[in-house]
């Protein structure tokens, strides 16, 4: 799908969910937030990812990844989770000198984590403050594709950790998160040709997000209220230890109802610094999160 | 003339003692009440009100609802977000604690601030 056609879907979803009306986690950024005891939520949110051709690994190609995320998430005790996230990607290489495409499929490393909210402030009927850490460690089970040279996995268990604050008054939501990623990966993929995203390449890993949500209907609630529509901008840095970093913008829509959760939002650059891989051109997602 | 004085003086003690009377009538039902102690039991056909803090998102209403649904005790639930007001209907000839419905409040995650007990058809 041309970019052009990625952007025609994306303003058609963002105009379906305009119509109706949502939550306090952006589709990029974590939150303070947890399910409750006893109560699942599983999110899945589809995401495509475009490449920059003119990568500094000097490839004259277009690289687009279509990724499947599938998280499944569990109150096993008072504010503590435990989540489990398995992403699976469509690779397509459209090389500049070659008239065939260059797919792979696969698994991508999983990744398993705790959640812990320790920190807990109820101001109001709706404000509130909260602090979550997390700690894990992601699964070296992706596939590498010897036929494409793609590699989906870091091919190392690589433990990470994180801490995120969810401050929300009235209609207005900040969150902040921080996540560093140990890298125990061997130097095989280093500027590998297909290395192509974030933490494939062998460096830890920060993540630092900061995300505002608006409710943007309803102006207040009311004893009939089912749901809400949120606005939400957010700033999603990657930055590797080799001093390569991504900043992007993303802005989306949200839809929340008592029992689900539809998001979109489109991420662009607006600050690169890449040597080792290819740089992200834009990225689209949409998801859906359902508790029962 | 001494009779219309009488007649009016007669008519005023019946004002005086049916307004008075009036004054001094009880109320029907009892006003509801604040629960402080913990062990306190809110009995049907009472309502139990809930004044809750951090209900920030519909997706709050789900995971208070869910928590409150496995009280046996409780038939109905109605949640006004934005005044964080949770108001139970309970069944019939059940009763539950202040203390069992601050646990629930806060397995969902949100603060329990007060609690009050609301006699039937008030």
């Amino acid at each position: 799908m041309s970019m052009k056609g990625i952007g025609i879907v994306s303003c058609v979803v963002a105009m379906l969910f305009s119509s109706v009306a949502l939550a306090q986690e952006a589709p990029n950024s974590d939150a303070a937030t947890l399910p409750s005891p006893g109560v699942f939520m599983l999110r899945q949110q589809f995401r495509v990812t475009n490449y920059d051709s003119s990568d500094p690994l000097n490839h004259q190609r277009d690289i687009t990844d279509y990724t499947l995320m599938t998280r499944l998430s569990y109150g096993f005790a008072r504010d503590w989770s435990i989540n489990f996230e398995q992403p699976i990607t469509f690779r397509r290489i459209d090389e500049a000198r070659s008239t065939d495409y260059n797919d792979s499929f696969g698994a991508v490393d999983g990744k398993i984590w705790l959640k812990w909210r320790p920190l807990k402030w109820d101001h109001a009927a709706i404000d509130t403050t909260r602090v979550a850490f997390t700690a894990g460690v992601s699964l070296p089970w992706g596939e590498d594709s010897e036929r494409s040279g793609s590699s989906f996995s870091s091919n190392s268990f690589d433990p990470f950790f994180g801490v995120v604050m969810t401050h929300i008054r009235g209609r207005h939501g900040v969150n902040l998160g921080a996540r560093y990623r140990v890298n125990f990966g061997d130097d095989d993929l280093k500027g590998h040709p297909h290395t192509v995203g974030p933490g494939m390449t062998k460096h830890d890993l920060v993540n630092l997000d900061a995300s505002y949500v608006y409710r943007l209907w309803p102006q207040s609630f009311t004893a009939d209220s089912h749901g809400a529509v949120y606005w939400t901008t957010e700033l999603n840095s990657v930055i590797e230890t080799n001093s390569d970093h991504e900043l992007f913008l993303s802005p989306g829509l949200m839809y929340e109802a008592s029992s689900f959760t539809l998001e979109t939002s489109l991420q662009v650059p607006v600050w690169q610094e890449i040597e080792e891989r290819s740089k992200t051109d834009w990225s689209w997602v949409f998801g859906v999160r359902v508790q029962w | 003339m001494s009779s219309l004085i009488f007649k009016v003086a007669f008519m005023f003690v019946v004002m005086v003692a049916t307004v008075q009377q009036l004054w001094a009538q009880p109320a029907t039902q009892p006003a509801r009440f604040e629960l402080t102690d913990a062990k306190q039991l809110i009995e049907a056909p009472s309502k139990a009100i809930l004044a809750v803090k951090g209900l920030s998102c519909p997706q709050c209403a789900g995971n208070i609802e869910r928590q409150l649904d496995r009280i046996k005790a409780v038939q109905e639930f109605k949640l006004d977000l934005d005044d964080g007001i949770v108001t139970l209907t309970l069944r019939d000839k059940s009763s539950v604690s202040r203390d069992r419905l601050a646990k629930a409040v806060e397995d969902a995650g949100y603060t329990l601030d007060k609690v009050w007990a609301q006699p039937a058809g008030e």
